[in-house]
Order: C-alpha cells, then sequence, then structure tokens
C-alpha cells in the first residue's frame, strides 16, 4: 500500500470512533419537540432526499467501482 | 378521513452521456399511512437503455462496448447496430413500527434479480439518537443473450449487506449521520459480453468470484439562517479486490420563496485501482487469472455537479383541490470523470399528497 | 493493510450495535413522561391564548366544561393523523358541555391556516408558536394531550405516538361529561 494511502486508512481508523462517541451524545444538551422544527424541513431532513440519493447511487454504482453511503443495498441488475 | 395519508410520485429520468448511451427512466413510487403504526410503499421503474453501435471490429478493445456501462451483445452482424434494452424494476415494503420488510425484483431480457431485506430503527438516548440495523439478501441468475464470441452461460450471484446507522440530532439545526455497510458478493462479477486484448489476442474478461465490499459514511445537515441549509458527506469505501475510495459532497439548499427553494451539490469522488487491473495484459491469463476491461476497476476520479427546484404548490396558497395537495421538482446533474467520460441527467418529478 | 481496514470496519460495527443496543431496547419511539398535572393546569389557566381568526381563548373562560387541549404542528405527521378524529370529537362534545382545542406549536401561523383551511377542521385552533406553552412545559414529544374536568384540573395526559389517544380522551371526557350528569351521545 502507497504511503498517501496508509495514512489516509490510519487518519480513518483513528477519526472512526471519534464520531461514534460523539454520536453516542457524550456532551450534547438536549433537543426538545418545539425545537424540532427546521430538522424536519425538507432542506433539512435526511428522509426527504432518501429516495433521490438511492436514484443517484444507483447510477454512480453502475459507472465507479464502490458503493454505498445511503444506509441500505440497492438491488442487483444488469447496470454493470 | 385521514390528512395526507397517501402520496404519489410519478418521475421522468432521462440519462445520456459522451457514449451515446440513452437511458429513459419511467418511475413511480406510492405510499400509505394503514392502522397500527403501519405504512406502506411501493416502487415501480420502467427503463429503456439504448447501447448504440460499436465503432471499431467486434471483440476489440477499442469497441465501444468494452467501455459502455450497459451491457450488450453482438451477434449475428448487428454489432453496428444500436441495441435497446428494456428493465422493469418492482419495489415494496411494509412498516410496522420499528421494523420494515422489503422485497426487491429487476428483471431485463439478460438478468433477473431479487432481494429481500429487513430494516429496524429505535430512538434511543431521549430521543436524540437513532440506531437504525438494515440486512439484505439478494439473488441473481444470469442468462447472457447470444453473442459471437463469449460463450458465458447461466450464472448467478448472490449478495449479502448488513449495514449499521446512527442519527444524533446535536443542536435545533445541526443533524449528523455515522454510518457502517458490509457486502459479501459471491458470483458471476464481470461483463458476460465483454473481451479483453491480452496476450496479443482477444480473452473473455473474468473478474473473482468473490468481492467484500465494505465502507463507513458521515452526513452533516446544517441549518443556515434565511431558511437555508448546508450538508456535507463523506464515505469512505474499501474492497478485497484492492478499490480504496473517497467521495466528498456539499449540498446548499435555500428557500427563494415560500415553498419553493433551490439546491445546488458538488461532489468529489476519487479511487484506486484494483489489484488485477492493467493497462495492458502480456499473458492471457491476466494477473492470477483475472483480466478486465472494466474502466470502473482502474484509477479514477470525477466531479459532479447538480441544481434542483423543489416547489410545494399548497404553500402557494393554490387553492384548487388537486394543485394544491402537489409538488413539483426538477434537476439536473453534470458527472465527468478522468476517464474522459461525461453523462447528464434530467429529472423530472411531480407528486401528489391525498 | 486491507485485511486490517476490513477487522478495524467489523470491530466498529460490534461496538455500536453492543453499545445502542440495551438502551435501544426501548424501542421506535416510546412516549416520555408527561409534566406534572399541576404544572400543566397552571401553566394552561395563565396563558393567553388566540385563535388564528384573533379571538382570545381563555381556558378560564372554560371552565365549567370539559376541555380537551392537544399540542401539535403542522410539520408533525401523526398530529396531522389525528386533527380529523378531533374534529369529530369537538363536534359531539360542544352539544354537552365539552370543547377541543388544539393548540400548533408552529413557526409560521400561516402554515397553520393553510392547513386548517385546506382540510376544513372547524374546531378551535390557537396559534402559540414554539415558545410559548410548548416551552413553558418542556415537551419532549408532540403529539400532547390533555383532558381537563370541569374544574379545570388535569384528569389525563399523554404524550407522543400512544396509539388511540383520541379515543382514551374520547372516553374519559365522555365520562366526565357523564358523572355530571349529562351525556354526549
Amino acid at each position: 500500500m502507497s504511503a498517501s494511502r496508509t495514512t489516509i486508512a490510519r487518519a480513518t481508523r483513528r477519526l472512526a470512533p471519534a464520531l461514534l462517541l460523539l454520536l453516542l451524545g457524550t456532551g450534547c444538551a438536549q433537543v426538545r419537540a418545539y425545537q424540532r422544527e427546521r430538522l424536519t424541513d425538507p432542506i433539512m431532513s435526511f428522509d426527504a432526499v432518501k429516495k433521490d440519493a438511492a436514484r443517484r447511487t444507483h447510477a454512480l454504482d453502475a459507472r465507479e467501482g464502490s458503493t454505498g453511503g445511503n444506509g441500505g443495498a440497492g438491488g442487483g441488475c444488469a447496470c454493470n | 378521513m385521514v390528512l395526507d395519508d397517501q402520496t404519489v410520485d410519478c418521475l421522468i429520468q432521462l440519462f445520456n452521456d459522451s457514449d451515446h448511451v440513452v437511458v429513459r427512466s419511467a418511475i413511480g413510487n406510492y405510499e400509505t399511512t394503514m392502522a397500527h403504526d403501519s405504512h406502506f410503499q411501493m416502487h415501480w421503474n420502467n427503463e429503456q437503455v439504448t447501447v448504440p453501435g460499436i465503432k471499431a471490429p467486434p471483440g476489440s478493445s477499442e469497441a465501444v462496448d468494452a467501455i459502455t456501462t450497459a451491457s450488450r451483445p453482438i451477434s449475428g452482424g448487428d454489432a453496428y447496430s444500436d441495441y435497446v434494452k428494456t428493465r422493469n424494476e418492482f419495489q415494496g415494503g411494509v412498516t410496522h413500527g420499528p421494523a420494515e420488510l422489503q422485497y426487491y425484483l429487476s428483471t431485463e431480457p439478460d438478468y433477473l434479480a431479487q432481494q429481500v431485506a429487513a430494516n429496524w430503527n429505535g430512538d434511543v438516548r431521549d430521543d436524540q439518537t437513532n440506531l437504525a440495523l438494515g440486512t439484505s439478501y439478494g439473488w441473481d441468475s444470469i442468462d447472457p443473450a447470444v453473442d459471437d464470441d463469449t460463450r458465458q452461460g447461466h450464472a448467478t450471484k448472490k449478495t449479502w449487506h448488513g449495514n449499521a446507522v446512527a442519527t444524533r440530532i446535536l443542536t435545533p439545526g445541526t443533524i449528523l449521520r455515522f454510518g457502517l455497510e458490509l457486502n459479501l458478493v459471491e458470483g458471476l462479477q464481470h461483463n458476460p459480453y465483454r473481451n479483453v486484448y491480452a496476450g496479443g489476442t482477444n480473452v473473455p474478461e473474468r473478474h473473482p468470484d468473490h468481492r467484500s465490499r465494505r465502507d463507513l459514511f458521515l452526513k452533516l445537515n446544517q441549518a443556515l439562517p434565511n431558511r437555508s441549509s448546508l450538508k456535507f458527506s463523506y464515505r469512505f469505501y474499501n474492497d478485497d479486490w484492492g478499490i480504496d475510495s473517497h467521495e466528498l459532497g456539499a449540498t446548499l439548499s435555500q428557500y427563494v420563496t415560500h415553498g419553493l427553494f433551490a439546491s445546488w451539490d458538488y461532489r468529489w469522488y476519487t479511487q484506486t485501482a484494483a489489484d488485477f487491473w492493467r493497462a495492458e495484459y502480456l499473458s492471457v491469463t491476466g494477473v492470477d487469472g483475472y483480466l478486465t476491461g472494466d474502466y470502473r476497476m482502474a484509477r479514477l476520479a470525477s466531479h459532479l455537479f447538480g441544481v434542483t427546484l423543489d416547489a410545494d404548490l399548497a404553500a402557494f396558497d393554490v387553492r384548487t383541490p388537486v394543485l394544491g395537495s402537489m409538488g413539483v421538482k426538477g434537476s439536473w446533474e453534470r458527472y465527468f470523470n478522468s476517464n474522459n467520460y461525461s453523462a447528464n441527467f434530467v429529472t423530472a418529478q411531480v407528486t401528489y399528497r391525498f | 493493510m486491507t485485511g486490517t481496514i476490513s477487522r478495524r470496519i467489523g470491530a466498529l460495527a460490534l461496538v455500536a450495535v453492543a453499545t445502542l443496543a440495551p438502551a435501544a431496547g426501548a424501542g421506535h419511539r416510546a412516549a416520555s413522561p408527561a409534566p406534572d398535572p399541576a404544572r400543566i393546569r397552571t401553566a394552561l389557566e395563565r396563558h393567553p391564548l388566540r385563535t388564528l381568526d384573533g379571538r382570545e381563548l381563555s381556558l378560564a373562560k372554560l371552565e365549567g366544561q370539559v376541555v380537551v387541549v392537544q399540542f401539535w404542528a403542522t410539520w408533525c405527521a401523526p398530529c396531522r393523523r389525528e386533527l380529523p378524529a378531533l374534529d369529530a370529537l369537538d363536534r359531539r362534545l360542544f352539544p354537552h358541555g365539552g370543547r377541543v382545542i388544539a393548540i400548533s406549536i408552529d413557526a409560521d401561523a400561516a402554515n397553520v391556516r393553510r392547513f386548517v383551511r385546506a382540510h376544513k377542521l372547524s374546531l378551535p385552533v390557537c396559534h402559540d408558536g414554539p415558545d410559548g406553552l410548548a416551552k413553558e412545559l418542556a415537551l419532549d414529544q408532540i403529539p400532547f394531550t390533555v383532558v381537563l374536568d370541569r374544574d379545570g384540573s388535569v384528569a389525563y395526559a399523554t404524550t407522543g405516538n400512544e396509539t388511540d389517544v383520541v379515543a382514551a380522551a374520547d372516553k374519559i371526557a365522555n365520562r366526565l361529561i357523564a358523572s355530571s350528569g349529562e351525556e354526549a351521545r
């Protein structure tokens, strides 16, 4: 493996646990129901773009060598 | 009467690329809420792919079919004619509380794919974090059409997928998502119609039968003043064929007026080459028995720019019963990569809630 | 190196699941506990409310009636699904000394007006915004439903996606009305 790939892989290994800890909520204030309106807006919501993201991933999977990033597998096809 | 209980989307997507491949997709989605915290959704796609005739002798490495991404057979002198293929796709799913089950089917003349998936999600830690776990199993049946110079018979491919995704609300305007995914693939994973020029002759393409693919991704959505938002995403991918990739994305969305917003997208992507990829193969056995003419196995970088306009007609105080429950969306994406390849995706969508 | 990366990613996945799975036994979205009833009553009595057409609505003035109050928002899908049933409940209770009031916590009243008009709702709808009663009561989940008896005391309060909240509120409201000698049906 090249030196740059080693560096990137090492950084990723260090980054991933830190991100997981962040997600487990160390030190984050509670966001109550009446504060969540903006999070449901289509420009903020992950769900609002789920189908668009899946379509794009499907199209790019057929044109690049990798896959993933949406939290679910696309089905198979002869799009290869 | 239940309000906004059902939604129908109709989309047309047109794709064309620098190799003159054209794909027309007619897509429909239907969703409805049912009793007892249940939900049903359905998706279908009728896709027509037109692959142009090749511009070099069939089987040669200069033939266009060596670099298009739609499979096409060549037989009986039809190499110089356009090849048109239709694919139909269906997906249905039911959600009950935290659990979801899905079924997927894709059928085309030479490929039948099916998949079942199960997902579960729950809010934890005072509803600030949502944890989702998913798995799916896919089984594909491949029956290549008659082709002059390859002899690939019936084959199969199986894919097992697992994912774990955590989504955390950080502030009233910030939400973070982190995910890990794993795909284990077994079976035919190369183009059955493609040849590779190796050792002075044309040899059928051959990829390994096993592939372990994994990725981790991170997404951050941040609300900004003046009803706008910025989204960032990163994905690192790695597999046992030797391909590592990085993807970085950013989207800026802004409301132009009530109910109408515009989004600008940018995506950067880079990948390394597969261990068995070579620009030239000196021997017919390739690298450990594997040879590829698929540019996606090579070192690659790409950019994608996109723009979307999304309008909710209800917010415009449209008082007619049908128009007032509709939304319209249009987008254009421009993609180009380091292989001198470029493509356009144009999508138009209408949504109706009733 | 490739094997090491895949082992690390696999280990991360196991850590994520193992860490979050015990807490995840709480399920899809369990209802969080409602605020203290006395606090709810005090807040409702003191906080001025206005309907969408600008009329002042005071819960003190509704004393003597059984009142069902629901906090909701147009951006909350379960809230939207419950509103027709609340609208129907209001029409049943009104002739018999009961009332249903929907209090919206939307930031923009225009969204609420548009929704009420589009779905022809007749029950009293107030717009209180995100920084009013909902903040005072520190609501963790919506819809949040309260039933007040004729004295203004809280007879029932529940949050979140508990199924058949409206049916439960209907039953309790009718029982309270019937206990004073009248029937809703």
